[in-house]
């Protein structure tokens, strides 16, 4: 091979951009891969290749661990930051599940959907939808999971997502039938099978209190079950908001979820109205107090902003 | 028929949404604790622990610190967590953490 063929078209910087991104993906791949069951790296990675030999290709050894030990000590730290990350939002769906099935749960939704973002915020994003689709993860109170997984992250959308300037006077006074409004980002509506937002609530101060008590959450308490009591079927609709930097669970009419849906959903105004009252017993009569007094709570919430 | 509810519904949104603006812009205006008192009233069942302040600084709660260094991992989240046992802490190097800090 001739010298001249060595020499590479791309720039050096380029060229090591390259190569270090390269072995991000490695160490991301090998990192973020699910453990064995007993906590260590597994021995292969998921494209077949050896992990002792991938370890090796960007790990120097030292005298005292191995390359593989020494790559496995970041793969375990991962595992138990995003498992315990994700068990401390959601501490009402682990107490709905059990404690073991919520772990096996947490592997297999990680393993699907690893951390793609800067802050564990945004890790049980796509939970919600993950546990609905899911129901061998849940055992035998599934839709009671779904709505937990729904309600623990209303809440943290709903603790630190924008707030928008809402609409002012002048603006209002302008608005038609034809206008498009906007709902406050931190509003979130969910619709539940069981008044779960009273057990919700329940839940996180028991969790709160255990955790002032043993002086760290999990790791102390997490051998413990919570007992859930029984509850029955209902639909209940709810608005998930803040208020002076406190988030508050308040419950609403199906008539009112609805038209608050259709606004999000790109509805114009008058449109919104209308989808509201779909399939509603609100007599004919009443609609009109109903929705003067409904658009009143929201501007006094702030919740409606300009579209 | 339809166009004649609608158009009380609209009418009724937008009587509704300015009587709530002055509403809330008359409690913003006051500088009183009570000021907002019948819009937390109205606003539901408070989420216990869930104040900001209390969760910033302490990182309970919700995940401001998550992955910036706060909340657990002073210890690099290693507390209780058994792999790092025998191998120093959470140094990736192997060595043994120093007697005392």
């Amino acid at each position: 091979m001739s010298a001249h063929a060595n020499v590479s078209t791309t720039p050096p910087t380029n060229r090591s951009l390259m190569d270090l991104a390269a072995l991000q993906r490695e160490m991301a791949a090998a990192v973020m891969q699910p453990l064995t069951p007993d906590e260590n790296m597994r021995p292969t990675m998921p494209d077949g290749r050896s992990t002792t030999a991938v370890a090796a290709s960007f790990i120097a050894p030292n005298t005292r661990l191995t390359a593989f030990e020494r790559l496995e000590i970041y793969n375990r730290q991962y595992w138990y930051r995003v498992l315990g990350a994700l068990a401390e939002d959601f501490p009402a769906l682990r107490a709905v599940v059990g404690n073991s099935k919520f772990d096996a749960l947490s592997i297999a939704y990680l393993a699907e959907h690893p951390s793609r973002s800067f802050t564990l915020r945004n890790l049980g994003s796509k939970l919600p939808a993950w546990v609905a689709a899911h129901p061998e993860h849940t055992g035998r109170r599934h839709r009671l999971a779904v709505d937990m997984a729904k309600l623990e992250w209303a809440f943290v959308e709903a603790f630190d997502a924008a707030e928008l300037a809402p609409l002012t006077q002048r603006k209002i006074a302008a608005l038609q039938g034809d206008s498009l409004l906007t709902l406050q980002p931190y509003l979130q509506l969910v619709a539940l099978h069981y008044p779960a937002d009273d057990l919700v609530i329940e839940l996180h101060r028991r969790e709160k209190r255990q955790t002032s008590e043993a002086g760290v959450a999990h790791e102390e308490v997490s051998g413990a079950q919570t007992a859930v009591p029984r509850l029955r079927p209902r639909p209940i609709w709810l608005a998930v908001h803040r208020v002076d930097l406190s988030v508050y669970y308040r419950r609403i009419v199906r008539e009112e979820f609805q038209t608050l849906e259709a606004i999000r959903s790109g509805s114009a105004l008058g449109e919104a109205l209308d989808a509201g009252f779909i399939g509603s017993r609100i007599p004919e009569s009443k609609r009109a107090d109903r929705v003067r007094e409904w658009f009143g709570d929201w501007a006094e919430f702030g919740w409606i902003c300009a579209g | 028929m339809k166009n004649q509810l609608n158009a009380v519904l609209l009418s009724a949104a937008l009587a509704g949404l300015a009587g709530g603006s002055a509403v809330a812009a008359h409690a913003a205006s006051q500088t009183s604790a009570t000021a907002n008192s019948a819009k937390v009233m109205k606003a539901g069942l408070r989420y216990s622990g869930s104040n900001f302040d209390t969760a910033k600084h302490s990182c309970k709660g919700k995940n401001d610190c998550k992955g910036q260094g706060g909340c657990k991992s002073g210890d690099n989240g290693c507390s209780g967590k058994n792999s790092c046992k025998g191998k120093g802490g959470c140094s990736t190097d192997g060595s043994k953490m120093p007697d005392s800090i």
